[in-house]
């Protein structure tokens, strides 16, 4: 039985800690094997039964669990809608890779019937309310290690309207805004409640919600995952005797950082303002500068253990809808305990695990992150990190800074053209001073040669032994800047400048003109505006450095050829790396920027829905008569 | 893992097989900035190498340097060839001699009048020697020239050799196309032969020819009247016949033969007055154009007409007499043209009667009336040249007046 029903097995022992021997007996219990598929529906309703046949390309492996409870109070009605589609576009499925992920799981049930844990916790996702206060009170606290656990509040209390009922409210403490717990919660169902209530129009619950919690967001769910969900988010659960559901009260309130300016990707012109590591901030940082009602923003959970929210936002009816479901895709098939910030889901997401380059940029600024939406790209935003992913991303709109774009023309492409510059002197300079110190003597000026000559007189070191010191000193400088506490951070000014620059010179270790070389390099990494991308410049300048020092010119040519084509085999959510090259200019805007209002078209190469961006004549007072037609270019 | 480590075992193989393993720091190359060329005593050629102390030449770092620490090396071998000297040298200069920044390579003019085209030739083949270095002609022993390319001015004879070559440029003085490149292709053209740069050891004042005809490049190398400065003068040219010397060329013959090769650019004439005998016009020349070369062979002798287009400026005009009014200025561009054609008979005379050389690359405009190779090499042009009939025609044009309107007399009283 276990054999032939791998996919099903699957995705019912996600929870690990809720042991699957529970599971496995529950199922036994409750279940008799005839259709594997329907097993799990049958055990929780979780939306999964509205399968219908022939749905959609049911590309989404199993996701049992982690799927299975969207609806947690964060969730607007859009994401209600997409769960329903996700549930439907699960009905089809592939089976699950054999030999994977499913034998390994099938190994667990088997070891986990082996071992039979004492007292296993039933799995949330499959559990509903039961409607006893005393039961589900104690299930939860046993979920919340409770007595050992001194953050979750169990709050009890009874409903003061005409007969009484037991109720408890459950939070954390800390993460919910107290005021309105007090205010909009216990307030109002302990002392209001005395309000004339008409009738006993439908349930309890209903009438809890409808008439009683003026809170902003009350939602109402039956499973035990969707209370322990809101519990953790910082929402505070009501759970009522006699009522088989739990509402769930938006009270988030927790301690937070304020929007501050950014750190990393600073500007003259432009908005100053920067992601913080709350989500709902940060999605409100982007609609607040954004706004249009085709700015959709898909909420999900990822991880196994810490449920983090995770959103992406894109442009509906720009997007290509192809990009969304493959973001989507391999967010929620990402199976892992945790998943804590960008950085993190950027590595599981990302194409090539093994390239050097980053094929997701990373920003902390919001209009950055609008203006590649707007463009038709994918961002997600994760809950705890104050940098948003975007995606699909080539090497020149990493390249790209947000500047570029706020300067007239002329000012943005001498901008990124020195910034090209930039980057090929950090990538290429220290290798090339290298290979034609060693090898190339006939490519100097005659002058500088006998400077480099008489300058390395003393120098007891080969060429390349010098540079790599002062590279490998340079990059520990850099490093020690950044982890080197603030307190004593001068000193390090001191040392890098003084010992490293000054010192190294006198004391006949390195000649002074490669400090310049250095010094030289060291400023082109700096005009890197992407974080990540400087690191990958980093490493390469290493390898072109030992390919200089081995082979000279050929060894660089070689490495570039290698580097080339490594990145041009780089695809970002499928679109390639270097995608304007070689294919379709991108609306006048990858290194030369075009006059604003000649950039009409989008970027191609991730295929947006609607390429233009305005018409030809986007200054209509410049010839009405010709052009200017707004609906020209739809 | 096998697989894993083939494809960058592969690429390390494709590393080594090419053997580009000639790692060698700056600091271990001696660099030899000018190579001279003698008639050896023992062995067929003397070999004189000028090579760099990078550390003089980089100077000031410590501070004491500088002073009196002399920047080059000067080192002669007896060798059979240029190349075998090289590697003479290595058995007394600690670093290896490299032809990488070698400016300029001086042959003797008793060597080139003996042939120098068989020492030249192999060296092009060489990977470390330049094409664009240039060749220089000494009038006396190249061993002289060598030991004595010590600046004044510049810490690096290298640079010196480089500016003092390029003044070519505004003096017109000597050839500008000496380089081993050029050199090279002239001396295996059957269109036209080479020129070199002349050159000698100078500032001994002993010339009792100079002043017999005004001018300003009335002289051979060695022969300009000065004092004092570098010792080395570059003046005039060398011309050779295939691979043998079999002349020089003055100053102003060499400015002329310029201006018809089109490597004129500028250059400074003393025209004399038309009016009064004794004062000169001072004018600033400047080529306008490429010269305009027809060549007819219609007749029993080619003929070949050349017009050169100058474009002129007053410099000074000694007699104060007004000839930057309309009018008078074609009489300064009439008596201007009468001397560079004076200048050109002579150099047509020389060039086709005493040398019977076509340094002026005619040969090369001729080959384009020949459909058919053989029939262009049975032409024989090398031979045909001293009977053709060169025509020069110059054309002058004075645009600009300087810096005065009209000259006023200084009152002499």
């Amino acid at each position: 039985m276990l054999a032939k029903d791998n996919n099903c097995c699957y995705s019912l022992v996600f929870k690990k800690e809720a042991g699957p021997i529970s599971v496995w007996q529950r199922l036994k219990e409750t279940l008799t094997f005839q259709e594997p598929r329907g097993m799990s529906f049958e055990l929780a309703d979780t939306g999964n039964k509205t399968a219908g046949p022939g749905e959609d390309t049911g590309d989404y492996k199993d996701g049992g669990p982690a799927q299975t409870n969207q609806n947690e109070p964060g969730a607007s009605k859009e994401k209600e809608r997409t769960v329903k589609s996700r549930g439907r576009s699960r009905g089809m499925r592939k089976p699950v890779r054999p030999g994977s992920g499913a034998q390994n799981h099938k190994d667990n049930i088997e070891k986990g019937a082996a071992q039979e844990k004492p007292e296993p916790v039933i799995d949330p996702g499959k559990l509903k309310v039961s409607g006893h206060l005393d039961q589900d009170v104690a299930y939860l606290k046993r979920v919340f290690h409770v007595p050992k656990n001194n953050d979750v509040v169990f709050r009890e209390f009874s409903i003061g309207i005409d007969n009484p009922v037991r109720a408890i409210a459950i939070y954390i403490d800390g993460m919910t805004d107290k005021a309105i717990q007090n205010d909009s919660v216990l307030q109002p169902l302990m002392l209001l409640s005395r309000l004339r209530l008409d009738a006993q129009e439908g349930n309890l619950e209903d009438v809890v919600r409808e008439r009683l919690l003026p809170g902003n967001q009350v939602e109402i769910f039956e499973l035990m995952r969707a209370t322990i969900d809101g519990v953790l988010n910082g929402d505070t659960v009501i759970l009522i005797e006699g009522v088989d559901k739990a509402l769930v009260m938006e009270t988030k309130g927790w301690e937070h950082r304020n929007v501050g300016k950014p750190e990393v990707e600073m500007v003259v012109r432009g908005p100053h303002e920067a992601f913080n590591e709350t989500f709902r901030v940060n999605t409100a940082l982007i609609r607040k500068a954004f706004h249009s009602p085709d700015l959709v923003t898909e909420i999900f959970k990822v991880g196994n253990k810490d449920r983090i929210n995770c959103g992406i936002m894109y442009l509906d009816g720009v997007v290509n809808q192809d990009l969304v479901q493959e973001a989507k895709r391999r967010i929620e098939m990402l199976e892992t305990d945790y998943v804590g910030t960008s950085g993190i889901l950027e590595q599981f997401i990302e194409d090539k695990t093994y390239a050097l380059a980053p094929q997701v940029l990373s920003t902390e600024r919001p209009d950055r992150v609008i203006n590649h939406i707007i463009e038709g790209k994918v961002a997600v935003l994760m809950d705890g990190s104050p940098h948003v992913l975007v995606f699909p991303m080539n090497l020149f709109g990493i390249l790209q800074s947000a500047e570029d774009a706020y300067l007239r023309w002329p000012y943005g492409s001498l901008l990124r053209m020195l910034r090209l510059v930039g980057v090929f002197l950090a990538t290429f300079l220290p290798g090339i001073y290298v290979a034609v110190n060693a090898y190339h003597h006939e490519m100097i000026p005659t002058d500088l040669l006998m400077a480099i000559a008489g300058a390395r007189e003393q120098v007891p070191f080969p060429t390349i032994v010098e540079v790599l010191i002062m590279e490998i000193s340079f990059e520990l400088i850099r490093e020690a800047g950044i982890r080197v506490p603030g307190v004593i951070g001068p000193t390090l000014g001191i040392v890098g400048a003084l010992i490293l620059g000054q010192a190294a010179v006198a004391a006949k270790v390195v000649s002074p003109i490669l400090i310049v070389i250095v010094a030289v390099t060291a400023i082109g990494s700096f005009t890197v505006p992407n974080y990540t991308l400087a690191f990958s410049i980093r490493a390469v300048r290493f390898v072109y450095i030992v390919l200089g020092g081995l082979f000279g010119f050929f060894g660089i040519v070689l490495g570039f050829f290698i580097h080339l084509n490594h990145l041009s085999s780089l695809k970002s959510f499928g679109v390639p790396f270097l995608s304007p090259l070689g294919v379709k200019a991108e609306g006048g805007d990858v290194i030369w920027r075009k006059p604003i209002w000649q950039q009409e078209e989008r970027p191609g190469s991730i295929a947006p829905r609607k390429i233009k961006s305005q018409p030809p004549i986007s200054r209509r007072w410049i010839n009405r008569k010709k052009g200017g037609n707004a609906d020209d270019y739809q | 893992m096998t697989k894993l480590l083939r494809l960058p075992m592969l690429f390390l193989v494709l590393l080594l097989i090419p053997g580009c393993w000639g790692y060698r720091e700056v600091d271990e190359s001696a660099f030899i900035l000018a190579l001279g060329v003698d008639k050896g005593e023992e062995s067929k050629l003397n070999l004189t190498a000028q090579i760099a102390v990078p550390k003089n030449i980089a100077g000031g770092g410590d501070g004491g340097g500088g002073g009196g620490a002399e920047s080059t090396m000067v080192v002669s071998v007896e060798t059979p060839t240029i190349l075998a000297g090289l590697d003479l040298l290595g058995t007394f200069v600690e670093r290896r001699p490299s032809l990488k920044h070698t400016k300029a390579i001086i042959f003797s003019s008793e060597l080139a009048k003996e042939g120098m085209g068989r020492y030249l030739a192999p060296l092009v083949r060489y990977r470390q020697f330049r094409r664009n270095t240039f060749i220089v002609i000494s009038r006396g022993k190249a061993r002289e020239l060598v030991k004595n390319t010590q600046p004044i001015l510049e810490d690096n004879p290298a640079k010196y050799i480089e500016l003092l070559v390029g003044t070519s440029k505004y003096t017109g003085l000597f050839p500008v196309s000496s380089q081993v490149h050029q050199f090279y292709n002239a001396a295996k053209s059957e269109a036209r032969q080479p020129v070199a740069i002349l050159a000698a050891l100078g500032g001994n004042r002993q010339n009792d020819q100079a002043g017999k005809k005004e001018g300003v490049g009335n002289y051979l190398a060695g022969e300009v009247p000065r004092e004092g400065g570098n010792k080395i003068d570059l003046m005039g040219a060398a011309v050779f016949k295939g691979g043998r010397m079999v002349g020089e060329l003055k100053g102003d013959e060499t400015t002329i033969m310029e201006m018809i090769k089109g490597n004129f650019n500028q250059g400074i004439f003393s025209v004399p007055d038309p009016h009064v005998p004794g004062k000169y016009i001072l004018l600033e020349a400047r080529a306008e154009r490429k010269p305009a070369v027809e060549i007819s062979l219609e007749e029993h002798v080619p003929v070949i007409n050349v017009e050169i287009s100058l474009d002129a400026e007053f410099l000074s005009i000694q007699s104060n007499i007004a000839y930057e009014r309309p009018g008078a200025i074609n009489e300064v561009e009439n008596a201007f043209a009468q001397i560079l054609q004076q200048d050109a008979d002579g150099l047509l005379r020389k060039t086709q009667e005493e040398f019977s050389a076509d340094v002026f690359g005619f040969g090369e405009e001729v080959r384009k009336k020949f459909l058919t190779w053989p029939e262009w090499e049975q032409y024989d042009w090398l031979k045909v040249f001293p009977q053709a009939e060169v025509n020069v025609n110059f054309n002058i044009n004075i645009r600009r007046i300087g810096l005065l309107r009209e000259s006023s007399p200084v009152r002499e009283r």
